[in-house]
């Protein structure tokens, strides 16, 4: 599936790839996700959610 | 009170010896031994044998193999019969020399007095470790009492095969007055029954230890048949040896108890004995009597318990691993190596049922939820789901009451928050079936506190434990009647001041079953709650009955009920497992299961088993192929339940409906997708009006949908909407559990 090109619904900017800070039983990483430039609206994608994502938390609940 | 390590350490039977090797003089591992014939692997199966024996052609043919007698099987189809594999070992081991061992010569000299089976046994394990070994014997030749139990010629023949590397002085026709005349670091007496023990009797403090340092003595000369004289030797060798290196005369006395006795019941019977020959087995025949044999061993509890099954561990080894979970040895949280382990136990006790010591690892399980739970390392993730259920449960969809005039009504039916969302009707007809028997009944619908329990939260559970006595004491101490197994398990457990009931026993006996069925087929599956409730047992079975179905009997039901996978709300921790779990109980059974547990019968359901609840038969035409609710249309259900109840019973307290705050439709198929990811309708109503009330949000510009996402409880979902009519429509909703830390952009 193809990258889906986003708009900021609040600032109408095309979403940049940034770092996003996450949280997850008290671990604190980041990763670059695409952003809004300016008013750092997030978005993760189905896909980015059950892969990725996914593995990481399996990882950290593992822990 | 103890430990759970300690009641392991005190009960467990996982390394105890099974009854034939504790009966063998020498200790056998009758188990290894057979194992290697199953394989048809003589070499080794004989090469065991000699080294526990020291003789293998004497001791097969002499033991009087107490192990026979003591064979699970002795009864049943004739025991095992290792007199004749052992002598099959030996005949057809392509090789029965002793190995040759290049080790270094010892200086220690040692005496050994007679020539004995004791004797001879004892210089032959020193002499292979080359220690300088002399016998001193009175007659002129070896062999003391072995004499005459077999031929000479088979005796001698195995006794130099058995030396033929070894060297060993014999002093014959040579008596020994005086033990100083012998120039030796260690001295073993085996002067045999009747004699001279040159003042000596065993200390006690060692086997085979005589009060004198560096003196032992054994076999016959302490009482011992030929056979045992073999193994004393052996042990004393082994004394010698300690004694030489250590100075200690404490060689451990063998252990030949055992507290593990195979349940035959539990056992399929094994095929005929397989009959000797002449000769002996034949390799062939050998290898068909070996496999006749369990290899018993005390693992009830991992065969039967799916988790100790599925991860093949034993009680201590799950104690060990917890254990360091949640004291973990490091100060990393690396070392929470079992949190997932500990969160996948689905307490239905059978682990329990099954240990004939009755060892309980489920309660060690839960007592350890809860210490996780203390200590903040359990992933909320694994339980948050069916926790924001029990607050819908005892919230919103909880209702206590008691339609009739008086204030003490006898009955409190409780059917349970599962049954509810699955089948609310049936709630509906059961309570006017309560009500036929006891006019007087109440109802309570509400949460039993199972989840806050299986989750280890102790003061959740505590709250909702006090809000059900308040509820039964504001009505005078009624008897509950549960239709759920589980919620009365939970009562028994955590209010066992409440003497309670099943609604299938009240049923079976005053309720007139109308006959639905024509004799089809169906089995019973028994809820693992049910494990202590016989009586609610044999009720189900007789409703059904009546009703006119007929029963196929499970191989595991009654006392040793298994879980259909729902219980510890294990699927969000370990969701492939729960899954194989309930794919296995769907495989027990060939006919379609008649479940009196909501949660059984749904699971079963979603996995594609035919299976209808008892009440169905009761009240209605059964639908076997019934799908199971969603989480979301489970809620719905409650809601309309709790008011249908009001406008029935209490037309003037109908609590309204709240309308929601936002329109949102959502296509069935996306419903099912989103249950699947234990996601709700209001999670996604949530999420929209989230996205909508702070215009947080992100379009595409090909689509014009939306998409934004919002924290709802600790997980953080994801929605996929457009605009439709007046409100919106769901496209799509996914959710994860890591938190995206807002309102810091790095940029």
């Amino acid at each position: 599936m193809a990258e889906r090109e986003m708009l900021c619904g609040k600032c109408g900017c095309p979403l940049e790839p940034r770092r996003v800070d996450f949280e997850y039983l008290g671990h604190v990483f980041f990763a670059d996700a695409p952003r809004c430039p300016k008013c750092g609206e997030v978005y993760l994608s189905e896909e980015l959610v059950r892969g990725r994502v996914a593995e990481v938390e399996m990882e950290l609940e593992n822990k | 009170m103890a430990s759970f390590k300690e009641q392991l350490e005190a009960l467990c039977m996982q390394n105890d010896p099974p009854p034939c090797a504790a009966e063998c003089p020498f200790g056998l591992d009758v188990r290894a031994f057979v194992a290697h014939l199953k394989r048809g692997a003589f070499a080794a199966a004989y090469r065991m044998y000699r080294d526990a024996t020291a003789f293998p052609g004497i001791v097969s043919r002499v033991c009087p193999h107490p192990c026979e007698g003591a064979c699970v099987f002795a009864q049943r189809n004739g025991a095992i019969s290792l007199r004749e594999l052992e002598r099959a070992a030996a005949a057809h081991t392509p090789n029965p020399r002793p190995n040759r061992y290049n080790l270094p010569k010892r200086k220690e000299r040692i005496a050994v007095v007679g020539a004995g089976p004791s004797g001879l046994a004892c210089a032959l394990r020193l002499a292979s470790k080359k220690y300088a070994v002399t016998v001193y014997e009175r007659g002129a030749r070896r062999g003391g009492s072995l004499r005459g139990l077999l031929p000479d010629e088979a005796l001698d023949a195995e006794l130099d095969m058995q030396f033929m590397h070894e060297t060993v002085e014999f002093r014959y026709e040579t008596e020994v007055r005086d033990l100083s005349e012998l120039d030796a670091e260690a001295i073993y007496l085996a002067t045999g029954r009747g004699g001279d023990a040159f003042g000596m009797t065993l200390s006690g403090t060692g086997a085979c230890a005589s009060g004198r340092e560096g003196v032992f003595l054994g076999g016959g000369l302490v009482g011992r048949d030929p056979v045992a004289a073999i193994a004393d030797g052996l042990t004393a060798a082994r004394a010698v040896e300690r004694y030489l290196k250590t100075g200690g005369r404490n060689e451990p006395f063998r252990d030949g108890s055992t507290r593990f006795h195979p349940d035959p019941a539990l056992l399929p019977a094994p095929a005929p004995a397989v009959a000797p020959g002449e000769g002996g087995y034949t390799p062939e025949q050998a290898v068909a009597e070996a496999q006749r044999c369990r290899e018993c061993r005390c693992d009830a509890c991992v065969t039967y318990c799916d988790l100790m099954r599925s991860n093949q561990k034993y009680p201590s080894r799950l104690e060990e691993e917890v254990t360091t979970t949640i004291e973990p040895v490091s100060l990393s949280r690396k070392a929470r190596l079992a949190t997932r382990l500990i969160a996948a136990c689905d307490h239905c006790g059978l682990c329990k049922a099954v240990c004939p010591a009755g060892i309980d690892t489920g309660a060690f399980l839960l007592e350890s939820q809860r210490k996780m739970q203390e200590l903040g390392a359990m992933p909320w993730a694994f339980h948050e789901f069916w926790l924001r259920d029990l607050e819908f449960a005892n919230g919103e969809a909880w209702l206590c009451l008691s339609p009739s005039e008086t204030k003490t009504p006898r009955y409190l039916f409780f059917p349970g928050c599962r049954l509810s969302g699955s089948s609310p009707e049936l709630v509906e007809r059961s309570f006017d079936a309560l009500r036929t028997v006891a006019p007087d009944s109440a109802v309570l619908l509400g949460c039993c506190g199972a989840g806050a329990s299986w989750a280890g939260r102790t003061e959740l559970h505590e709250a909702v434990l006090e809000r059900l006595r308040a509820a039964w004491r504001s009505l005078g101490e009624p008897t509950p009647v549960f239709a759920c197994m589980s919620c009365r398990r939970e009562f028994a457990r955590y209010l066992p001041e409440m003497a309670s009931v099943s609604l299938y026993e009240v049923l079976d006996e005053g309720f007139p079953v109308p006959k639905r069925g024509a004799g089809e087929t169906v089995s019973v599956f028994d809820p693992c709650s049910s494990r202590d409730w016989p009586d609610a047992q044999r009720a189900v079975r007789s409703l059904a009955e009546k009703a006119g179905w007929r029963l196929e009997p499970l191989r595991m039901e009654g006392k040793y009920a298994r879980c259909c996978g729902w219980g510890g709300h294990v699927a969000l921790s370990n969701p492939g497992y729960a899954s194989d779990v309930t794919k296995s109980r769907a495989g027990e059974g060939d006919a379609p299961y008649l479940a009196y547990c909501a949660n059984c019968r749904d699971v079963f359901a979603s996995a594609g088993k035919r299976a209808a609840h008892i009440l169905e038969l009761l009240f209605s035409a059964p639908d076997w192929e019934r799908k199971a609710p969603t989480a979301s249309e489970s809620r719905d259900n409650r809601r309309a339940l709790k008011r249908r109840l009001q406008e029935r019973f209490t037309p003037g307290e109908v609590t309204p409906m709240e309308e929601p705050k936002i329109r949102l439709s959502i296509a069935p198929e996306l419903l099912t997708k989103l249950d699947r990811d234990h996601l709700l309708r209001e999670d996604a109503e949530a999420a929209v009006l989230r996205c909508e009330e702070s215009g947080r949000f992100l379009r595409d510009p090909e689509t014009d949908s939306r998409a934004g996402h919002a924290q709802v409880g600790n997980a953080t979902v994801w929605v996929e909407y457009r605009a439709a009519g007046e409100g919106f429509e769901l496209l799509n909703a996914y959710a994860h559990r890591m938190r995206i830390v807002e309102g810091h952009d790095n940029g």
